[in-house]
């Protein structure tokens, strides 16, 4: 069985070569030997792993497809969200209909991030895809190489997945179960407000019944310069924000404050 | 003395028995019901009960328990200005309060009481509010009892009306002062944590840590977030080096924000709400009303921000 963890999502941000190709090594192999097919889109300083699946997939050559990034992603660079999310969904369906148990793929999407534009483009799909990636047999290791895109990016990028290795991504935002739904996890503090409000805007949360719900469960810390952030996310969509929560301070603070777009739910 | 007073009125009742606080109160109230105006009384339970026995049984006066209105001083002005916006909404020219803090906020904690009482003379401003705040001279500490008179313009007296204080002190001018605010004993020993320059992650973990044992779930969390708020506005608004203690004692945990800084510029942060929350000052605001002490510390070499969550009357 594989080392690799559960994660399913994961950014690995690298400035390493080797640190990179030791982990996607490890993420690939457990793929294959779950019957899983491997993709691999290796970037201009993580093709490193190339001849090791070859050798790795000796007689089921099948089982592997090396992409170059143009071919995995559109020429320009620009991914729209739907378009990729489909033809995700598209390669993992025919993954399944060849007998594989699944798809799981390594990408490294650092060409990408060309421009501001692209990034928020980018940033958008990687929140999205998780929506699918909650349910179907898709497994994605999202690599972004740190000394071509610097930290402040990839922390823009890494707090949209599940897990990452980046050090200091204070939270994550990641998709929930319907597009009315996000995840929230970590610690939201006055140092988080402008990479929450990117990830929130990004998340693109779609409202029914006039509200969006953010799971904040596992949410450990959450200061009122964060919640200002929902409450002018929640004004400007015009929608109410329910945020699920342990945390007996957001009450409080909603209530202090006036945040009359939040509505908490507490759980037990 | 009571009749025919309208406008905003702050001052204070130093008393020395029970005939002396009647013979101020009742005219007070009595005064109040004749004009029809709204009067709250917020005394001890011996106090209150008897000036409800002095009144006459038709009532007309809100008593409020002493020690729930006066548990923090910010959460205090928070209730009382939404008090006094509601009897305004209804029509109220005039409101008439009598208020009296409880006898252990006049020890460990006076010093924020003492904030709390200069802030008063300005955070009711633009309420029609009479408010008499009663001391009993018998119990009260002679400091204390200083400070009442810097803090209020005025004493109401027996007979002889109001006598104005030869002490009072502009609310901004008193709350700017350096004060010496009593070293809690606990700051005598060593910390269970003392972090220079910590990142709002590890001041958050080593609160935690701290009030694991100590504090409830609820006040645990309130105290990760003021001290949170605490590190977060010494980085923002202070200068130089950032130091967190943080003490752990049996019923209560002390920590103790330090920069090189001179403290926060408005006289009222903390106290009341800020006018304008895009310019700072919400953070020390929710700091007063989560933890259970707050001492404002300003010294020529710097400002300490102490915080104290759970029992705080070492004294």
């Amino acid at each position: 069985m594989s080392r690799v963890a559960a994660p399913e999502h994961t950014c690995w941000a690298f400035d390493d070569d080797r640190s990179f190709c030791r982990y996607a090594r490890e993420f690939l192999h457990a793929g294959l030997g779950h019957g899983e097919q491997v993709w691999y889109v290796p970037g201009p300083r993580s093709g490193g792993v190339a001849e090791w699946l070859r050798d790795a997939a000796r007689g089921r050559e099948e089982s592997v497809r090396i992409l170059a990034p143009e071919v995995a992603y559109p020429a320009d660079g620009f991914i729209d969200p739907a378009e990729q999310i489909t033809a995700y969904v598209a390669a993992t369906e025919a993954a399944l209909a060849a007998g594989f148990t699944g798809l799981r793929v390594v990408a490294d999407a650092t060409t990408l991030i060309r421009t501001a534009a692209h990034l928020d483009a980018f940033a958008r799909y990687e929140f999205a895809i998780g929506r699918y990636m909650r349910i179907a047999p898709l497994r994605a290791l999202c690599v972004f190489d740190r000394t071509t895109l610097g930290d402040d990016t990839v922390a823009e990028l890494a707090c949209l997945h599940p897990s990452t290795n980046a050090p200091g991504v204070p939270f994550r935002l990641q998709a929930g179960a319907t597009a009315r739904v996000a995840v929230l996890h970590g610690e939201l503090d006055v140092a988080s407000v402008d990479l929450f409000a990117a990830a929130i805007r990004r998340a693109d949360l779609r409202p029914a019944r006039g509200t969006v719900v953010v799971h904040a469960e596992g949410l450990r810390f959450i200061g009122h310069h964060c919640l200002a952030v929902l409450q002018r996310y929640a004004e400007q969509r015009a929608v109410t924000v329910v945020i699920r929560t342990r945390l007996r301070t957001v009450p409080t603070m909603v209530d202090l404050l006036g945040l009359s777009r939040i509505r908490v739910e507490m759980i037990a | 003395m009571t009749a025919g007073r309208t406008g905003s009125f702050h001052e204070a009742i130093c008393y020395d028995s029970d005939d002396h606080l009647l013979a101020v109160t009742m005219p007070f109230l009595l005064g109040g019901m004749a004009a029809g105006e709204p009067a709250v009384v917020s005394l001890s339970r011996h106090n209150a009960e008897l000036v409800r026995a002095a009144l006459p049984a038709a009532g007309g006066v809100t008593f409020l328990p002493g020690g729930a209105v006066y548990a923090r001083p910010a959460a205090a002005i928070k209730q009382y200005r939404e008090m006094l916006a509601g009897y305004v909404a209804e029509g109220a020219d005039q409101i008439r309060i009598v208020g009296e803090l409880p006898a252990r906020a006049l020890g460990a904690t006076w010093d924020w009481w003492a904030r709390y009482e200069a802030a008063a003379n300005h955070a009711y401003e633009g309420f029609p509010v009479w408010s008499m705040c009663a001391y009993d001279t018998r119990v009260t500490p002679g400091a204390v009892l200083a400070d009442v008179m810097r803090t209020h313009r005025r004493t109401a007296r027996p007979d002889v009306g109001f006598a104005p204080s030869d002490s009072y002190v502009l609310p901004a001018d008193f709350l700017m002062e350096p004060r010496a605010p009593s070293t809690d004993p606990l700051q005598r020993t060593p910390p269970h944590a003392d972090l220079t320059d910590p990142s709002g992650r590890i001041a958050r973990e080593a609160t935690r840590a701290a009030a694991r044992a100590v504090l409830t779930a609820q006040a645990t969390e309130e105290m990760i977030m003021a001290v949170s708020e605490a590190v977060v506005n010494a980085y923002r608004h202070g200068r130089g080096t950032v130091r967190l203690r943080v003490w752990t004692g049996a019923e209560r945990v002390v920590a103790a924000v330090t920069d090189d800084g001179p403290g926060p510029r408005d006289p009222f942060a903390g106290l009341l709400p800020p006018r304008d929350a895009t310019r700072g000052g919400l953070g020390l605001w929710l700091i007063h009303l989560f933890c259970d002490h707050v001492v404002l510390d300003r010294r020529p070499g710097g400002f300490t921000i102490r915080l104290t969550a759970g029992n705080p009357h070492w004294s």
